[in-house]
């Protein structure tokens, strides 16, 4: 039934085109096999010549942020004719935005609005200069704990690098990033995070069993971060904004960019935090 | 420890220890093992609570018995095998493996050798030999506190305290059993 639909596919298609035999044939071959969806995120074309991802600090402008300032990632998705269209990715929130730009001396001057529809949407005032792109945000809702931000942001290719892993430095910036008031600590990770890398590797049980709950944490979220996924988890999010050198946010959900690899990690080491979470100071095994 | 056991219910192959089995749960006979040894092994915790008293051997000799064959049955038929098979695929490699075999086999031993002594009318090997027994049998609480407790206190890495505890659970145990019996049967 499949052959005889595709020969009546291609005698239509080249009954079509008047006899030219090359074309219709590659026509009938396309429409079985469907192209497949680019991985990764998204990558605007270059025609203005400054669209792509700019990724920095989002500080509070009063100068309160410290640890809550969330690393932001500026993508310049399109620019003519003194329109621009962008996208803003911070702390697990991609807004898009439009407005205008202008070109003084060289300086490109943006000014752009969020839709309005989200309560952290606002209004940027930018200036691209080189490769940097600097200014403030102001929010619709000036009631907002930060009502405003400034940034400095550099522009950044993204690319997804399975290799990056961590440094010795890991340690002290989570300890720091998951610092918490009502204990007065933050979270101990072990050697071994040096180690693994589950974006690379498929792990199994006797990888992870001798695993403290933080360390299969930053673990799991470590493949997430590979795709340059922006955190809400805010321990997360402040371990990789400030600490992973790697690390920009590029994206709120790439769960169909992960490798059958870094599935099966992510799954083997939720169910090992599960375990953790639940038995690990308690009376049982 | 009710508690513990009643969270394997309704019976999964998924819940609290199994979910860091998944490696196991497919050989032949682990998970059926796995259940008859949580639900069976319980089952010989409440001969602490009559078996020792000496008021209640006296006046209810016939309970003493019932009560004594029954743990008996329990651990010889079903608790002790169990806890062998699934001591062989124990977490934590050779180390805990061992320890874990080492405790089924005492288990059945000293259990089996309460029994025959007592059946040949030997009440004194028999009271020692069911004070070994019970040393084991108690390691079922005796390893969950020294896990919280040195998690408490040390916060070691998890497989580190479990292969621990795998010694620690039931060595002691023993220790004190033999000199509660040196001290009770010394001359």
């Amino acid at each position: 039934m499949t052959r005889i639909s595709t020969v009546l596919l291609l005698s239509i298609g080249l009954a079509a085109c008047g006899g030219n035999a090359s074309k219709p044939l590659v026509q009938g071959a396309s429409t079985e096999k469907k192209p497949s969806k680019p991985k990764g995120p998204y990558i605007p074309e270059v025609r203005a010549g400054y669209e792509g991802y700019y990724t920095g600090l989002f500080e509070a402008a009063d100068g309160s942020g410290g640890h809550d300032n969330n690393r932001i990632s500026v993508r310049i998705d399109s620019a003519r004719d003194g329109k621009v269209w962008g996208t803003s990715i911070v702390a697990g929130n991609e807004r898009p935005f439009t407005g205008k730009a202008e070109d003084v001396g060289g300086r490109i001057s943006i000014t752009a609005q969020e839709p309005g529809t989200d309560k952290w949407d606002g209004t940027f005032l930018m200036a691209l200069d080189g490769d940097t792109l600097s200014g403030r945000w102001d929010a619709f809702d000036k009631g907002l704990p930060v009502p405003a931000r400034t940034y400095r942001l550099a522009k950044r290719a993204f690319r997804y690098d399975p290799s990056a892993t961590f440094n010795d430095e890991v340690f002290e910036g989570f300890m720091i990033a998951t610092y918490a008031e009502s204990t007065d600590k933050g979270e101990r990770l072990s050697e071994k995070v040096l180690e693994l890398n589950p974006s690379k590797v498929l792990l199994k049980s006797r990888d992870v069993e001798n695993l403290y709950k933080s360390d299969l944490e930053l673990l799991r979220n470590s493949i997430y971060a590979r795709h340059g996924y922006s955190f809400r988890n805010v321990r997360m999010r402040r371990f990789f904004d400030h600490y992973v050198d790697w690390y920009m946010p590029v994206s709120t959900d790439v769960t169909a960019q992960l490798t059958p690899i870094e599935q099966k990690n992510i799954a083997l080491l939720k169910r090992y935090e599960g375990h953790a979470t639940k038995y690990y100071d308690s009376f049982g095994r | 420890m009710t508690a513990i056991v009643l969270q394997y219910l309704p019976a999964g192959t998924d819940t609290a220890f199994l979910g860091i089995k998944q490696d196991y749960i497919a050989i032949p006979g682990y998970l059926a093992a796995f259940y008859v040894h949580v639900f069976t092994g319980i089952l010989a915790l409440p001969a602490g609570l009559t078996q020792f008293s000496g008021t209640l051997r006296k006046s209810y000799p016939g309970l003493h018995r019932a009560q004594g064959k029954f743990y008996v049955a329990a651990i010889l038929g079903l608790a002790a095998p169990s806890g062998l098979y699934i001591g062989i695929f124990a977490n934590g490699g050779p180390a805990s493996q061992l320890a874990f075999v080492l405790l089924a086999l005492l288990w059945f031993w000293t259990t089996l050798k309460a029994y025959t002594t007592i059946r040949a009318g030997n009440v004194r090997a028999h009271e020692a030999w069911m004070l070994r027994s019970f040393a084991l049998t108690l390691s079922a609480l005796t390893l969950r506190a020294w896990k919280w407790a040195i998690v408490g206190l040390f916060h070691p890495p998890p497989m580190d305290v479990y292969r621990i505890v795998a010694w620690l659970g039931w060595t002691l145990n023993l220790a004190i059993a033999e000199y509660l019996i040196f001290k009770k049967q010394r001359p």
